[in-house]
């Protein structure tokens, strides 16, 4: 395929030229940066990353140590005898870890015994259905939401009317309404009764998946069909027009030529609709808490009137961020490249 | 390729601790499993108190605040004491932070949307959701069931909860408001706290307590009608003060009024801990479980938690007083709340979700959580009897007495000196008061933080009170 | 090109004229393929729409069913003309939406331009700098609150204590709540600008860079004269989609400062929040929502319409 590439405009051949010849640009040695750079990046990447270290840190450590200051960062198994207390110990020690901030400028300590504990108490509270629910909820939309932007994002590449730029911004435009401004006639809509003044019509799909999965297609349309239409964009007219003289039909064109060369924008397309639809909070908690919550809503349980216990919000908050933060880090490359396509065009 | 192992050098890190929880997680499930046999055991004693019915049969949806209490009995539910007696009705529950579960239980209720059968709500709400025909009048039914023994629960809980048609909810439990201090700090600075402080005592002991360690108190600064304007609505009252004239022309600015809010924000910013603009109930009850508040003062039902070992390491040191007079000795503030279950009128679960009320409410129930968790997580100040438990008297030794009496006195049809055409205690019962209360609670916090003058705060107040009885046809 | 303002109305669907099906039958085929998504997303946004239009000329406090009835203008009318609060957050939006978008574009390049140097670590680097992007905003937005910016156990409330110089304590969500808030926008957004950035970054032609070098360009000089200029286009992108998102945004504020102190940090998105959903205020919800989206539609062609100038114009 790379043979026939044609050098077109500018830009955009360069691009092309990233997915049909990886290797290429691995092969190129970039200049090697000198240590202060790198000790500058590992800070400057320390420093972002913290809170969420901070945060995964605190779900493994006792109620007693988590709001521990300076905190304590080491985990090191068995020390309870020496500083932090471990559960089951008298309240005293404990109290006297709680006091510890003020007398921090004596000797500093750092550890703090891991445990379990918050995680055992957050296991038995069946986490399992929300993880369902949101990874239906994410996978499903995002399914959905190919299905329908593929064709679409194609079609408007294809600029089959000058009033394309319109088309797209209409899609854009959808997302200017706050989620809190139309919540309540979602609600109403969604309600199997509806608004009695307006005939009583209703979908009943509050508290389903069916409605969740819906709405988030919905969110994610737009960025979707505008990625992938940049993609799009970047196949040289010549290829499409090559195939069309073929013969070849729509269905053919875009399964066999276009699609394995804007695979990987796919992906990152992929990858960005299931973060934002794993990380929507307001919508699940308004439309979908009874009958169908997702992990934000299992993680804000923890938040109760309790009492502040940041090992146990802390524990819940990494599990429900896990999953998508995972994913991201082995998709990392896809969404490097399927971000910025948008700019070549 | 470094580069790659290193990366997953770092997930596997992360992920470790995670598969050996995942492992633990196994034998848990499988300790769970155990103690079912347990379970069956412990209610054992219920049945003598409410009998067996397989009659009722459905599935009814719950939607609850998550506090501690109702935590506890969805814990309850799900070993299966709740089926030990209703063989045949299916509880599925909603649990939610307050913010939340108020937003969908209002929007569920108010639009009819139908979802839930059975909804936790409060006197605020009831009287308001009843006159609208929202939901089914209960205490009928309650008050013919002998086991149920309805005379038990507080009157004033059940006027707040009643209209001209009758009882439209069933107190889970219930709180009025006290002072929470710590007699070690008071001991040292050798100053000694009355039973019944007037908030001009609190003021000066909280000044005299304040340390860079330890501050002088606690009060609720978050904004929100139900966090801040709780409190400082009962300090209103007992300084004299009122919302409303019974004109509906607005009396924050009124001398009383303006006085007792001077003194909350006066004294939060000097004595206060950093950051009261956003302290909220569990926050100043973290505080003050961790020793850095001297004195907080709070819902009743706070007692329990400041008195867990578990969760305070000072728990013995805890003291009580009344909630402060200042004006009358004899307004306290008249705070008075419960957590109520309440059954929506378009339920079609009606005989399951009374049958799952009536349970959750009744001492059947008090007695299932005692023996399964303990006094610390049952739900108390909604029955008489629960203060002549002998069990929980020797729980609650150093304060069941104060909040009996609280609740006793609390009176919300009359919560003002002077006289108001509004009832409530800590609130407005307006349906209008979220708004406005919410409006008027960040314009305190902002005189909290220093944004703006207290003076200028009360004034902005002031005018959003006139604005809102205006608008919606309370001034004539 | 134009963008046509006419865009969000429901022409769109306009096509339901007698001869529907013949005109589809003759539509290029790129039509067709459209019109699925265009149906999809008409139906699913533009029908609550249309009731969010129909809810703000109503008079309807949802606890008080029996004062519902038509309003007219008022709800728009006592948002415009009457409401403090309304002229609040719409500063606030500006504030939050110009300053998060552009520091997090200038941090994103910051953070772009490290990883684009060859060093020990630097996926591990890169790997770090992307996570806050991919964090559940409500959990990055508890985390900052109760343990980084809580005046009494956040670290960098210890931190600021205990390092800089007269040891000051501020309570950072009350004393600077702007600031909080833009900072936690910022640590989320920069990480997505990077990565549309990176890519730009890594399409420059090595051959340029290496004749800049081989002429002995500084590494500041080669930044300045073949990075920058290059990735005006993707800065541009992240501009735009940041803004969308931004503007919107919500879960930080309902979870951090509840819009607070005052009106410090409340935006259109969470006074909306506060009108429909905490107040029952349906009509004035519904009225704000329709205003937001109308200044969304100003706002976003303007910069749509300026971004194509400019990029006309290199």
């Amino acid at each position: 395929m790379q043979t026939t590439l044609p050098r077109t405009s500018s830009a955009p051949s360069t691009a092309a030229r990233r997915w049909a010849l990886p290797r290429r640009r691995r092969g190129v040695q970039k200049d090697q940066a000198s240590p202060a750079w790198a000790v500058l990046a590992w800070v400057v990447a320390l420093v972002t990353f913290f809170p969420v270290l901070h945060m995964v840190l605190t779900g493994f450590k006792h109620e007693s140590d988590a709001v521990d200051l300076p905190p304590r960062l080491l985990p090191v198994p068995g020390i309870e005898e020496s500083a932090a207390p471990a559960e089951g110990v008298s309240a005293e020690p404990a109290a006297d870890a709680a006091d510890a901030p003020a007398e921090a400028t004596g000797g500093v300590d750092l550890r703090f015994d891991p445990t379990l504990e918050q995680y055992e108490t957050i296991l038995g509270r069946e986490f399992m259905p929300f993880f369902r629910n949101s990874a239906f909820a994410s996978l499903g939309s995002t399914a959905l939401v190919m299905l329908l932007a593929i064709p679409a994002a194609y079609g408007l590449a294809l600029r089959p009317t000058k009033k394309w730029k319109d088309v797209l911004f209409f899609f854009i435009s959808t997302r200017f309404l706050p989620a809190s401004g139309v919540i309540v006639p979602l609600y109403i809509l969604f309600s199997a009764n509806g608004d009695p003044k307006l005939g009583g019509f209703g979908l009943d799909l509050l508290g389903t998946m069916r409605g969740l999965i819906i709405l988030y297609t919905a969110m994610n349309l737009p960025i979707a069909i505008w990625m992938l239409r940049s993609f799009f964009e970047e196949v040289p007219r010549d290829v499409l027009d090559a195939a069309r003289v073929d013969g070849a039909g729509v269905m053919r064109e875009m399964t066999q030529i276009l699609l394995p060369m804007v695979a990987p924008g796919i992906a990152a397309t992929v990858f960005i609709s299931i973060i934002f639809a794993w990380n929507e909070f307001f919508l699940a908690v308004s439309l979908a808490a009874v009958g169908t919550s997702t992990v934000p809503i299992f993680m804000v349980k923890f938040v109760t009137a309790e009492g502040l216990f940041w090992a146990k919000l802390a524990a819940s908050s990494t599990m429900a961020v896990l999953p998508i933060v995972l994913l991201g880090w082995i998709a990392q490359k896809q969404l490097v490249r399927g971000l910025s396509m948008g700019a070549v065009k | 390729m470094t580069r790659r192992i290193l990366s997953f050098a770092a997930l596997f890190a992360l992920l470790l601790p995670m598969l050996v929880v995942a492992g633990g997680r196994a034998t848990a499930l499988a300790q769970d499993a155990t103690p079912g046999a347990a379970g069956d055991a412990s209610p054992a004693a219920a049945p003598a108190m409410m009998e067996r019915d397989e009659t009722i049969s459905g599935t009814i949806d719950v939607g609850m605040v998550a506090n501690p209490q109702m935590v506890a009995l969805q814990d309850l539910v799900a070993s299966g004491a709740f089926n030990e007696i209703y063989p045949n009705v299916t509880v599925r529950f909603t649990v939610l932070p307050e913010n939340e579960i108020r937003q969908v239980i209002t929007q569920d209720v108010t639009t009819q949307a139908g979802q839930f059968d059975v909804v936790t709500i409060g006197p605020f709400e009831v009287p308001l959701w009843a006159e609208e025909g929202w939901l089914e009048e209960v205490g009928e039914e309650a008050a013919a069931d002998p086991n149920y023994n309805l005379d038990d629960i507080f009157e004033a809980h059940k006027q707040g909860l009643s209209t001209e048609e009758g009882l439209f909810a069933l107190p889970f439990y219930g709180e009025s408001s006290m002072v929470f201090y710590r007699k070690d700090l008071f001991e040292q600075a050798g100053i000694e706290m009355p039973e019944e402080p007037t908030w001009e005592q609190i003021g000066e002991f909280a000044k005299q307590l304040d340390s860079e360690e330890v501050s002088g108190i606690c009060l609720r600064g978050l904004p929100g009608w139900g966090e801040q304007l709780a409190p400082l609505t009962t300090v209103i009252n007992a300084f004299g003060g009122r919302w409303f004239d019974e004109d509906w022309n607005a009396q924050l600015d009124s001398e009383q009024s303006a006085a007792a809010i001077r003194f909350y924000i006066d004294t939060l910013r000097e004595y206060g801990p950093a950051g009261a603009e956003g302290n909220g109930f569990t926050e100043c009850e973290t505080l003050f479980n961790e020793g850095k508040v001297a004195m907080w003062y709070d819902a009743t039902s706070a007692a329990e938690l400041v008195t867990d070992p578990e969760l305070n390491p000072n728990a013995e040191n805890v003291g009580f007083a009344f909630a402060p007079t200042q004006a009358s000795p004899e307004n306290h503030g008249n705070w008075l709340w419960n957590w109520s279950f309440a059954m929506a009128a378009n339920s079609d679960q009606k005989e399951a979700a009374l049958a799952f009320m009536k349970w959750a409410t009744s001492p059947t129930y008090f007695q299932a959580i005692v023996e399964a968790e303990g006094y610390g997580r049952a739900p108390t100040g909604a029955r008489a009897s629960t203060y002549q438990d002998p069990g929980y008297r020797e729980y609650a030794g150093g304060f069941a007495d104060i909040v009996l009496q609280s609740l006793e006195n609390a009176n919300p049809n009359e919560p003002t000196i002077d006289p108001v055409p509004y009832q409530g205690g800590q609130f407005v019962r307006i349906p209008e008061f979220q708004q406005l209360g919410n409006d008027v609670s960040q314009q305190f916090a902002a005189a909290i933080v220093g944004q703006q003058s207290v003076d200028d705060a009360i004034q902005a107040a002031n005018d959003m009170a006139n604005q809102v009885a205006q608008d919606n046809g309370y001034q004539t | 090109m134009a963008v046509a303002d006419r865009s969000l109305s429901p022409a769109y669907g306009r096509a339901a004229r007698p001869s529907l099906f013949h005109r589809l039958w003759h539509q290029p085929v790129g039509r067709l393929l459209i019109l699925p998504a265009l149906i999809y997303a008409i139906i699913v946004t533009q029908a609550p729409f249309l009731l969010t239009i129909y809810y703000s000329f109503q008079r309807w406090n949802l606890q008080r069913p029996s004062t519902r009835g038509f309003a007219g203008l008022d709800n728009y009318k006592f948002l415009l003309t009457r409401d403090h609060a309304f002229r609040d957050a719409l500063l606030n939006t500006a504030i939050f939406t110009i300053s998060a978008v552009l520091l997090s574009l200038l941090v994103g390049l910051f953070y772009a331009e490290l990883v684009n140097h060859r060093f020990p670590g630097r996926g591990v680097v890169r790997t770090l700098l992307i996570t806050p992007f991919l964090v559940m905003p409500a959990a990055a937005a508890l985390t900052w609150k109760n343990m980084l910016l809580n005046p009494t156990y956040g670290v960098v409330d210890w931190l600021t204590r205990t390092t800089l110089p007269g040891n000051p304590s501020p309570n950072w969500l009350g004393v600077y709540p702007k600031e909080s808030i833009i900072l936690v926008l910022v640590w989320r957004w920069a990480p997505f600008m990077m990565l549309i950035l990176l890519a730009g970054m890594q399409s420059i032609s090595e051959e340029v860079r290496e004749a800049a070098r081989v002429d002995g360009a500084t590494a500041w000089q080669e930044f300045r004269s073949i990075t920058l200029p290059h990735l005006s286009r993707f800065m541009q992108l992240g501009g735009l989609l940041g803004t969308v998102y931004i503007v919107q945004d919500f879960d930080p504020i309902y979870l951090m400062t509840k819009g607070g102190p005052g009106t410090a940090t409340t935006n259109l998105s969470y006074l909306t929040y506060r009108k429909a959903v905490e107040a029952s205020n349906v009509g004035q919800g519904a009225a704000l929502g329709v205003i937001v989206v109308i200044l969304s539609i100003i706002v976003i062609t303007l910069l749509i319409r300026w971004l194509d100038r400019m990029m006309r114009g290199t």
